[in-house]
């Protein structure tokens, strides 16, 4: 009897499984665990980790991690990938010219132009021009509304800004009604003297003046070289229920273009160049030019470029080398929205912006698993030893899914990257290793949410959404509605939470769909892609249709949707494909670990 | 039969004049519709409950004197969905809007 144990160690998950080897030499598979990777994989601290797991799952045998015989250990995969995300698009509006905005509750409806008024200096102003008052929240609702019906009777007033969330409140207490934009918070950016234009739209419609360049152009008489440069200013307020516009003489607005830069990127013996401007798509057209990848760089000076040095600086001290020894060995690109603050916002506004998201991975010299694997036997006093290639390993605890034949493929849905291996009739295996997984789409959800949240973000991946309905029912995802038999907490009421263990509030005024739509967008523009990506280089002649089967393994398996997704891109290729369960009963958890017990009696 | 619109009730006994004005005010904001009933000394949680009751739209609104709570029919009638303690006026525009938020199912404004 021979007692060995199969570890894992992942980037976020450490997978051990225990077996023991009879005396006749057939190996039986006795239990096993997971526990979150402690460190940097490939670092000593991962050893606390393993041995925490290996303790759990001797626990149900009665034995302890001292009376094992051999340890054996992953050999990981010497890529390591990193995420980053750069807008291309910007628009900045200068100090002069302010815009806003979109209270949940302005007042009045209409639009009107005038001269910018603040309450304190109404009774300075005795001519007929048109004027838009402004007030701080120092003064009550009814005080303005009180300021303001006597003014009118001397002067031309045409709208009022609000500091405080009082515009409803003026709005009822005018004798003649006006348009009310409130909730103006830095109301003492805004210049006394200067052409303002405030509109607001019925109930349940948007703003047409404010948003449209020729609206604005005809309130503030520009030129068309003006009304050019507003552009961006009309493009940030469509679909607003409220908005006001502020312009001084001098006020300048531009879209400025940050140059994206292109992407160089160096095959064996020639390079390709792809410009970033053009998309995702077509970077990825170019990428698929090069078979062998050497390196990859951005041009200098420009965002990409800067976004990839950074990225190498980061995987640089990751994995202790150089930053001229870092290659790019692999990149994925994809194209996302996502809401920048708009600098010269008067209350916090945000437009949306041209954004692309990209995942590259580099190789590196082997990961130090030897200084691992020799702190565990000096820990525990078990033999210790690197026994297999990851990917390798991977296959072999793939097959032990019911209902694969050779030759069997698995795709790793990882964190940090995209792993697949084959597997042939004749035992041997083709492996590759991509940039972009779940990570990549954790950026992607949180980004393009603007949730600055990557908690938040990893949660809305992981869990179904629902809407709370009422202190006592939700409705999810699916259409479903759930009752409780308690009151659930205020702070969740009318919101889109996510369904985690315990259910976490979604700050912010995405409904339900968006949040939907972008989750299963970000995990579609990420997965389906490498699936295939990946799959065209282990296939024999790249042909994807050869591989009858594909297994899916590693954390993203065990995802909720992902697997049904690549399944349905798959199944148009006559692929059978789904999330792997390694030995009938541990889902897509646990393949390497398994695969090196079995590597250990077999070899 | 008598007839009753969709109205946010407050039931009040000797309140602090400012500070339901205050509450009115969130409530108005908002652009819904409120009634004030004048009761007899009862305890603030029983106001609470009955004027939740009165409601069509099943929210109520106590307060006596300082003490001001917003109630739903569907809470038990000691623990009401918001209750202040404090004296702080924002607190009390604060539960005003919040209540008229929680007839347009909408979420609740934090402090």
């Amino acid at each position: 009897m021979k007692w060995i144990a199969g570890v894992d160690i992942g980037n976020s998950t450490t997978e051990v499984c225990i077996g023991v080897i009879s005396e006749k030499g057939s190996l039986q598979f006795v239990s096993s665990n997971q526990t979150t990777t402690t460190g940097t994989k490939g670092t000593q601290e991962n050893t606390i980790g393993v041995i925490g797991a290996l303790e759990k799952a001797l626990h149900s045998s009665r034995k302890r991690v001292e009376d094992l015989d051999v340890i054996l250990l992953n050999e990981a995969a010497p890529v390591i990938g990193d995420t980053a995300m750069e807008t291309i698009t910007e628009t900045i509006i200068t100090e002069s010219t302010m815009i806003g905005h979109n209270p949940s509750t302005p007042g009045g409806i209409g639009l009107g132009t005038g001269k910018i008024i603040f309450i304190e200096d109404l009774d300075s102003v005795m001519n007929q021009d048109p004027y838009i008052i402004v007030a701080s929240k120092m003064y009550s609702y009814e005080v303005i509304a009180d300021k303001v019906n006597k003014a009118r009777n001397k002067i031309n007033i045409t709208g009022v800004i609000l500091q405080a969330d009082e515009g409803v409140l003026v709005y009822n207490r005018l004798e003649r009604k006006l348009p009310i934009i409130d909730e103006v918070g830095y109301i003492e950016k805004i210049p006394r003297g200067v052409m303002a234009s405030v509109e607001v739209a019925p109930p349940g419609q948007s703003i047409q003046t404010l948003s449209n360049p020729y609206g604005i152009a005809s309130l503030f008489q520009l030129t068309p070289e003006e009304t050019q440069r507003i552009v961006p200013i009309a493009k940030s307020l469509v679909g607003n229920r409220s908005a006001v516009v502020i312009k001084t003489p001098k006020g300048e607005v531009k879209e400025k273009k940050i140059d994206a830069g292109f992407l160089y990127i160096h095959g064996p013996n020639h390079s390709v160049e792809a410009n970033v401007d053009d998309g995702a798509e077509k970077i990825m057209v170019k990428l698929e030019e090069v078979k062998e990848i050497k390196d990859i760089e951005g041009q200098q000076g420009t965002n990409v470029g800067n976004m990839l040095n950074k990225m190498k600086e980061t995987l640089a001290t990751l994995t202790e080398q150089r930053v001229e020894q870092i290659y790019i060995q692999d990149l994925l690109a994809v194209d996302t929205t996502v809401p920048v603050e708009i600098q010269g916002g008067i209350a916090g506004e945000t437009c949306m912006e041209k954004a692309v998201g990209i995942a590259a991975m580099v190789k590196t010299h082997k990961l130090p698993m030897m200084r691992v694997a020799e702190k565990l036997q000096k820990m525990t006093g078990v033999h210790t030893k690197i026994a297999g290639v990851e990917a390798v390993m991977a296959v072999l605890g793939a097959i032990t899914t019911p209902g694969t034949k050779l030759p069997i493929a698995i795709l790793d849905l990882g964190g940090g990257s995209t792993d697949a291996a084959l597997l042939n009739e004749n035992g041997m295996v083709q492996s590759i290793h991509l940039a972009g997984a779940g990570q990549l789409v954790t950026l992607l959800i949180s980004e393009e949410l603007g949730l600055k949240d990557l908690y938040l973000a990893e949660a809305i991946k992981k869990y179904p959404l629902a809407k709370v309905e009422s202190l006592f029912h939700i409705r999810m995802e699916n259409g479903e509605i759930r009752f409780y038999d308690e009151p659930l907490h205020p702070k969740y009421y009318g919101r889109v939470v996510v369904m985690a263990e315990e259910m976490i509030p979604i700050e912010g005024d995405a409904s339900m769909e968006k949040i939907f739509q972008i989750r299963r967008e970000s995990k579609k523009k990420v997965f389906i892609r490498n699936a295939i990506r990946a799959l065209k280089k282990i296939a024999p002649k790249q042909e994807v249709r050869t591989i009858p089967n594909v297994v899916l393994v590693g954390g993203s398996a065990l995802d909720f949707e992902i697997p049904e997704m690549i399944l349905q891109e798959l199944s148009h290729y006559k692929i059978v494909s789904g999330r792997g369960n390694i030995r009938q009963q541990e889902g897509p958890r646990n393949a390497v670990a398994t695969g090196l017990l079995m590597h250990y009696v077999g070899g | 039969m008598e007839y009753r619109k969709p109205m946010i009730h407050i039931a009040v006994y000797n309140p602090e004049k400012e500070l339901l004005e205050e509450i009115t005010a969130g409530i108005e904001e908002e652009g819904c519709l409120y009634e004030i009933a004048y009761n007899e000394d009862k305890d603030v949680f029983d106001l609470g409950w009955n004027a939740a009751h009165n409601s069509l739209l099943g929210a109520g609104i106590a307060v006596k004197g300082y003490h001001a709570l917003f109630q739903c029919v569907h809470m038990k009638k000691n623990t009401p969905v918001f209750l202040i303690n404090t004296k702080e006026k924002k607190e009390f525009r604060l539960l005003g809007s919040n209540a008229a938020r929680y007839v347009k199912k909408i979420p609740f404004k934090a402090r």
